[in-house]
């Protein structure tokens, strides 16, 4: 029965293929980790389910794959999800470079309000790294997003990554349904521009949020 | 038509309502049939759900160029079939009192599920918006209906009903196998009509509750009564 939770979750994992974001997802969900590369065809899904403030919140990850050849129908899966996470490797520069062509992917077929985050992998190589954290970090703010270097291999960071985003989009959602309420018991302001600036608001203002 | 499961699928492909109604038979008719395998757990509907999400938006990508063009000639028009989910009349009188228990109307109408519109939903024909992409799954063990809203929502049903074959071997010739294409025909207008039926609840229940949050699981119980009211009037 699906009453069993309050919540559900969708978040997508989106990147150059072989950055690791089906090794990201296994730690976090089985707390395994594999040598093997197997080639994610379509997506695949993980579930993980955590409390949040008493509730019961269903985090269902789709793990989409990261070939070209796929392109046409990971697209279709942008939908209606709540975040996005964007993986990179540390050690590979053509996977950092392709953030970009990611984002412009998440302008196109996400919602405005999803929630970004961007993810360096393999950070345990630190002989082989190519990217460096600064250059990383300083791209991360530029685009108004949160950034992360994770380790499927020793498990850094991993849960932070997802619990961060799940936390925020906690915080959104409670935010926007306050706003909802507001905007429904006032109705003096039917200007739906102004909606909009609220909504933009309320991304920034998360961590602020009280209670 | 035995309905075994329904399940309501958002627009994103996350899964907000799952209802098994049918216990595991006694009368478990394959005893060769392992028991294990049946038990699905909440994360499995979950990624079924997704699954079939994904295969949705393959399937609508895989409609040949041909029958798009043909796309206007195709009618898409569902016909009305009466008391789809209706209580069966007559000896039902009793059932009704635990059924209707939501409505506050006396009498021995109370049993009537229905909506604003009428006892019986709406009666008219109505038209699929599923043009491209799946509509129905005939597997030897069950068969599976979708219909999708024009806002991408998805009710599924998953009868236990096995459409038969159109091109069995039938010795008795034509006549047997028209009977056949009919039967099954009705039987994709009975579930058509069944789940849009349950689409008029979910207006009237999930989207009318002023706790429901947006695209999250339903957890609405007057809803759920309602539903397992007409499928167990269906599966009569």
């Amino acid at each position: 029965m699906n009453s069993e939770y309050d919540y559900l979750f969708k978040l997508l994992l989106i990147g150059n293929s072989g950055v690791g974001k089906s090794c990201l997802l296994l730690r976090f969900s089985d707390d395994t980790y594999t040598n093997d590369y197997i080639s994610t065809i379509g997506v695949d899904f993980k579930i993980k389910t955590v409390e949040l403030d008493g509730k019961t919140v269903k985090l269902q990850i789709w793990d989409t794959a990261g070939q070209e050849r796929f392109r046409t129908i990971t697209s279709s899966y942008y939908r209606g999800s709540h975040g996005i996470i964007i993986v990179y490797d540390v050690t590979d520069q053509d996977s950092f470079n392709g953030v970009k062509m990611w984002l412009q992917e998440i302008d196109r077929y996400a919602t405005s309000t999803v929630l970004k985050l961007l993810v360096g992998n393999k950070c345990d190589l630190t002989d082989k790294r190519v990217v460096e954290y600064d250059v990383a970090k300083e791209f991360a703010d530029a685009n108004k997003m949160p950034f992360l270097e994770t380790s499927a291999l020793n498990s850094t960071n991993v849960e932070e990554a997802f619990l961060t985003m799940a936390r925020q989009i906690k915080e959104s959602m409670s935010q926007q349904k306050m706003e909802d309420g507001g905007a429904n018991g006032g109705n003096k302001n039917p200007d739906g521009g102004n909606n909009v600036n609220l909504a933009g608001q309320s991304l920034t203002n998360g961590g602020s949020s009280c209670c | 038509m035995a309905i075994e499961s329904l399940l309501i699928i958002n627009k994103s492909g996350g899964l907000l309502y799952q209802r098994n109604f049918i216990d595991k038979p006694p009368q478990s008719q394959a005893p060769n049939q392992p028991e294990p395998q049946q038990q699905l757990n909440s994360n499995d509907y979950l990624i079924l759900a997704s699954t079939l999400h994904g295969v949705f938006a393959i399937a609508s990508q895989l409609t040949p160029k041909a029958l798009q063009l043909s796309q206007n000639d195709i009618d898409y028009t569902i016909p009305y079939i009466p008391n789809v989910g209706m209580p069966t009349n007559g000896g039902r009188t009793g059932n009704g009192s635990t059924v209707g228990g939501g409505s506050g109307s006396s009498g021995p109408g109370s049993n009537k599920l229905g909506s604003f519109k009428g006892d019986d939903f709406f009666k008219d024909s109505f038209v699929s918006w599923n043009k491209s992409g799946l509509r129905q799954l005939c597997t030897d063990q069950f068969t599976m209906f979708i219909y999708q809203t024009m806002t991408g929502l998805k009710f599924v049903a998953i009868s236990t009903t096995v459409m038969p074959q159109q091109k069995v071997a039938t010795p008795s010739g034509t006549d047997k196998l028209d009977r056949y294409g009919n039967s099954s025909n009705l039987a994709i207008q009975i579930a058509d009509n069944f789940l849009r039926k349950v689409y008029c609840l979910y207006s009237d229940y999930v989207m009318k509750d002023p706790f429901y949050s947006m695209e999250m699981p339903i957890k609405s119980d007057l809803f759920d009564k309602k539903v397992r009211a007409m499928i167990k009037n269906m599966n009569e």
